[in-house]
């Protein structure tokens, strides 16, 4: 499942134990059900200063930008119906952001510098009147760290996080119960708060990560990573492979 | 018959559309297929050790809501030998449909049910072949009659042989 955002009250995000502006990444496999003008899809700000953003262009949405605080700088035209890995990242000196569809062979990125505010909501959506989005959103992972274009690479194949190290939450959002659907499965304790009437939508076409059990007559050879869910609550890279 | 694979969610794999959401119930990991529109997913492995004679392949599944009618399941193999000519990276080789019988579903939803599915066309699959495996819902009931509402779950697929 996903998280389907479609309203001017709809978001789902964080205002505490926020990571660094300077240091953060934060990914999401996003779905346009419409084009909406100056939509938010992914954020961290503070209210009434600025911040860094990925937001559709003013003129008919269709594309998205990664806006550094000063200056939007374009991204790909979104395709409607499509899924699309996203992510927006800061070093401290340069701000970025990604595009790809689960068909494209490579990510469209962007790029900016930084701006000067203090952090104090990151959001998926944003309950802007004038800046929602119709989006369904899904795979939502933030880490405490900027991470490489070949650490998003891996990150873009699967559900399950390959970088777990300065990882900050990490909210699949496959839960069929919408109340579980922003759930932290990090073992962070950071849940993603529910703003406005939210619904549950459709899933990314990706795979979650895990491995077959294969049976040969002498061993067990590889361990299913298909553990119970209180398990994954506390998950650590080693447990799955 | 032995087991050879177990395949859960997971470690399914989807085609870019029509395919299964990949979701819980109650926190069990689930591959919901849809009642209207026939969706596909696939498992890739590499064929094991050991591995012989006519393959079976064990669904269980769970109704979401439908606490009447029928589903019908189809499943393919596509194996590929080392020295194959099959392009992997534009072309796909799956073995001709083989269809479960149209199933009576359980009479309460969530409760288990196994569907068997004999792999008569298994693509002349051999130990060490790259392989993947194939699963739809004929939702349309365009080759086995599907009349259950509402999503079916399948909760994890058992590959056996005949050993």
């Amino acid at each position: 499942m996903g998280v389907r955002i479609d309203a001017s009250a709809d978001y789902l995000g964080r205002a505490t134990g926020l990571p660094s502006k300077d240091a953060f990444t934060m990914a999401a496999w996003v779905f346009f059900h419409s084009y909406r003008p100056d939509s938010v899809v992914l954020t961290i700000f503070e209210s009434g200063v600025g911040g860094y953003f990925i937001f559709t262009d003013s003129t008919t949405g269709d594309q998205p930008n990664v806006y550094d605080g000063t200056t939007p700088t374009a991204l790909d035209i979104a395709s409607l119906n499509t899924w699309y890995f996203m992510y927006l990242r800061s070093n401290g000196t340069n701000t970025s952001g990604g595009m790809r569809s689960v068909t494209a062979s490579a990510f469209t990125t962007a790029s900016g510098g930084t701006s000067a505010f203090t952090p104090n909501q990151m959001r998926f959506g944003n309950d802007d009147a004038g800046f929602y989005s119709n989006i369904t959103i899904a795979g939502m992972k933030i880490w405490d760290a900027h991470l490489s274009d070949a650490e998003l690479e891996q990150e873009y194949m699967t559900f399950l996080p390959h970088r777990f190290a300065d990882l900050h939450l990490w909210a699949p959002a496959i839960d069929s119960v919408l109340a579980d659907a922003s759930d932290d499965w990090s073992g962070n304790a950071r849940d993603l708060t529910q703003g406005g009437t939210l619904t549950l939508g459709e899933s990314p076409p990706v795979s979650w990560g895990g491995l077959p059990l294969l049976i040969s007559p002498l061993v067990a050879a590889v361990a299913s990573p298909s553990l119970p869910m209180s398990a994954l609550q506390a998950v650590k890279r080693g447990a799955f492979f | 018959m032995s087991t050879r694979c177990v395949f859960t969610p997971f470690n399914a794999e989807f085609p870019a559309s029509n395919y299964p959401q990949l979701t819980l119930s109650n926190r069990r990991p689930v591959l919901a297929f849809d009642a209207t529109t026939d969706e596909t997913c696939y498992w890739t492995s590499i064929a094991p050790q050991g591995l012989t004679g006519a393959l079976t392949l064990v669904v269980t599944y769970a109704m979401a809501s439908a606490t009447s009618g029928t589903v019908g399941l189809q499943a393919q193999i596509e194996a590929i030998t080392d020295g194959d000519s099959v392009d992997t990276d534009s072309a796909t080789s799956f073995d001709a449909v083989n269809n479960s019988a149209s199933t009576t579903v359980p009479a309460t939803a969530g409760f288990i049910d196994q569907i068997t599915i004999t792999l008569t066309n298994a693509d002349s699959i051999a130990v060490a072949d790259y392989f993947r495996l194939s699963l739809s819902r004929d939702a349309d009931g365009s080759a086995v009659a599907d009349t259950a509402t509402g999503d079916l779950f399948v909760l994890g697929v058992e590959l056996r042989d005949a050993a």
